[in-house]
């Protein structure tokens, strides 16, 4: 009889039990599975998935675009990709293999190795025009295997949105208003000597991203003037390392032993900020009224370091766009011992108490002014950036110091920098993060092995042809059709260029437009 | 006793029935509430669900489309690029318009029956028949790509809703 109650109460627990499970279940469960979309997890992992494949559509496309313009720069240039390296010239721009002194093994390329180079500086050009790529820049290892260019990552991706650590260390995602904000200073440098009178503008200019390898790119920015050539390029200069000067060796002195002197060197009269966001301009705006103004020698003036604030926030001169404020700092400089020019560089300070600077800027040493020398003066502006959530558009504050007065020199050590709030325009949290390493294979047949034949041709084509000056047409088109190539020869003098298309096709740029060509080989050779 | 016995017997299996039936309307009750609960959420959760799959398909489909190989030059085998590239080259040479139109033609229309709107940049090019679907150009279902200047293009596809699909 026990056991039969028992049975009773089971049979009367079950059911009640049941019921309080049920709705338990009914009331437990509504939040999640109602509140939230069915599946939305599982979607946010397909989401995130679709942006690393957006992404690594994106490198893959810009690998293979790097792969054409590398192609094509080193297959114009006889598979180097800068004269440095090279054994010189025709005046047609057709690389030589050898010379008169040099033979085909002192002189030949090592292909392999430019194409890698300059392949990596392309892909890095490609990648900086999309934002989520940019910390990737220079993380490559680049190596040819096969007919495959295959690009090892050294940098991870994250996904959705790669984590941004601010400047108070709190891990917070942000996005901003731009990209990368650009920083110019226009100077002048009087070179009015007696007999020369020219005086000249100059400009010294960097871009900084917004975020670099994690961190935001702000606090104090400098731009360098630094007036040292390169001797045998008319168009480059020496950024010794870290300047930038824009002047063009053509533009100073007249004949060789001509120099100028400098008075008060290289007073800023305009200083530019550009914001750009996606590769367009955000916003940009100057010092100068209007674009291009000159101000003849008056220099734009700096914070106070008398007032009792060690910060260059107080500055007279700021620019502004939205989300960001650019501060001018001021500048120093140092020049050359005229009396010690072959021990250059060895700087000195320019004091604040300098008499005018009369030391030698750049004397012509050649006639065809391209050789130039003496280091002049070595100038560095300096900015304060912030960003600025708080600022919602463009403005400038400027003022202006008289030419000759002197110039603040050691400001540098004075001006401390500021971090305000960051421009943000939103900030997602997202649940997670799904993180690659975005190497990438480009599966293009480079014709790097197209150079062991042209080489061996080349050999063979000295060899038969040396000695025969007067008939070298003949010898090469003699050549060419025995072994059946398709070279294409021009031949002037001693020196003979050739064309020899293969049949790769790549995408290259003719002028404006994008069009499809053969890869061309262009190279010339010596005989004698 | 035996009747007592009987009685109680009858009572207990009584309680049983009643506890069962009481148990299956229970059960019933529950799974009606459930049914009516989830047929309220249903039709939008299968809205986002669908829209949700729709968008993978989408983003799938003009990922595949940009990888596609076209010949450009039938003599020359080594002449292959991809639609991507067409697309760089159609962008500077309206020339290969016709080619670009084709090779889209194709591609789209085995993957869908409607109206698909493929954008270059805002150029749209009309796969299968739009005549129910204003075309618009929709950053939903993008790719950026660069070309060789690093100009960014954004290529983009808007197939038209699965209801003017079906119709």
């Amino acid at each position: 009889m026990k056991s039969n109650k028992k049975s009773q109460f089971f049979n009367i627990f079950l059911a009640f039990g049941t019921i309080a499970i049920l709705f338990m279940a009914l009331f437990w469960l509504s939040p999640i599975s109602w509140n939230n979309s069915i599946g939305k997890r599982q979607f946010d992992i397909i989401e995130a998935y679709q942006a690393k494949e957006k992404n690594l559509m994106y490198i893959d496309q810009s690998a293979k675009l790097a792969v054409y313009k590398t192609l094509d720069t080193i297959s114009s240039k006889g598979g180097f990709y800068s004269e440095q390296y090279s054994c010189g010239k025709t005046s047609r721009d057709y690389f030589l293999w050898n010379t008169n002194d040099k033979n085909i093994s002192e002189c030949f390329p090592f292909v392999q190795r430019n194409f890698e180079n300059k392949f990596k500086d392309n892909l890095n050009f490609y990648l900086e025009g999309q934002k989520d790529l940019k910390n990737l820049l220079n993380k490559y290892e680049i190596s040819l295997v096969g007919n495959n260019v295959v690009g090892i990552a050294k940098a991870m991706l994250f996904f959705p949105k790669e984590p941004i650590k601010s400047m108070n260390d709190s891990s917070i995602y942000k996005e901003y208003e731009f990209d990368k904000y650009k920083l110019t200073a226009y100077y002048k440098t009087n070179c009015d000597e007696s007999y020369l009178d020219h005086n000249y503008y100059a400009e010294s200019t960097d871009s900084f991203n917004l975020i670099k390898d994690g961190n935001v790119n702000l606090g104090n920015k400098f731009l360098h003037a630094d007036l040292r050539y390169k001797n045998y390029d008319k168009s480059d200069y020496d950024l010794e390392s870290w300047t930038k000067a824009g002047i063009q060796i053509t533009d100073i002195g007249e004949s060789p032993g001509k120099y100028c002197y400098s008075y008060n060197p290289n007073p800023l009269y305009n200083f530019k900020l550009e914001t750009t966001s996606d590769g367009k301009t955000a916003c940009s705006i100057e010092t100068a009224d209007y674009a291009g103004a000159l101000y003849e020698g008056n220099d734009l003036k700096t914070w106070n370091k008398d007032s009792g604030d060690n910060s260059c926030a107080d500055s007279k001169t700021w620019l502004q766009c939205p989300g960001i404020k650019v501060y001018y700092c001021g500048k120093t400089s140092y020049d050359t011992y005229p009396e010690r020019e072959d021990e250059y560089p060895d700087w000195r300070a320019v004091k604040d108490d300098a008499p005018r600077i009369e030391t030698y800027f750049v004397e012509v040493r050649n006639d065809e002014h391209t050789e130039a020398y003496h280091i002049h003066s070595k100038t560095s502006f300096k900015f304060l950036v912030e960003l600025d959530s708080a600022v919602k558009n463009q403005g400038k504050s400027v003022e202006r110091d008289n030419f000759y007065k002197k110039w603040v020199s050691d400001s540098f050590s004075y001006a401390k920098t500021r971090i305000v709030s960051s421009g943000v325009k939103g900030e997602k949290a997202y649940p997670f993060y799904y993180s690659i390493s975005p190497s990438f294979n480009v599966q293009f047949d480079t014709g790097i092995s197209d150079y062991n034949g042209l080489r061996d041709n080349s050999e063979k084509l000295i060899e038969q042809c040396n000695g025969n000056i007067t008939k070298l047409s003949v010898c090469i088109k003699d050549y060419i059709q025995k072994n059946n190539l398709n070279y294409k020869s021009n031949i002037n003098g001693n020196i003979a260029e050739f064309d020899v298309p293969s049949s790769r096709t790549i995408i290259t740029q003719e002028g404006n437009k994008a069009v499809l060509k053969p890869v061309t080989y262009k190279f010339a050779l010596a005989f004698k | 006793m035996e009747k007592i016995f009987k009685k109680a017997r009858v009572a207990v299996s009584l309680i049983d029935i009643y506890a069962y039936i009481f148990y299956a309307f229970l059960i019933f009750f529950v799974v009606l509430l459930f049914g009516i609960r989830s047929c309220s959420m249903g039709n939008s959760e299968s809205a986002i669900l669908k829209s949700n799959v729709e968008q993978t398909d989408a983003n799938l489909i003009l990922s595949n489309l940009l990888r596609t190989p076209v010949i450009l030059d039938f003599n020359n085998p080594k002449s292959e690029i991809t639609i991507s590239d067409l697309i760089i080259l159609w962008k500077s040479d309206k020339s290969y318009e016709v080619r670009l139109k084709n090779e889209l033609n194709s591609i789209l229309s085995s993957s869908y029956k409607r109206c698909v709107v493929f954008c270059i940049d805002n150029t749209q090019f009309l796969v299968n028949d739009c005549f129910l679907f204003i075309p618009e150009c929709e950053d939903k279902y993008s790719q950026l790509i660069p070309d060789l200047n690093r100009e960014i293009i954004e290529v983009s596809i808007n197939p038209s809703p699965t209801a003017v699909k079906e119709k």
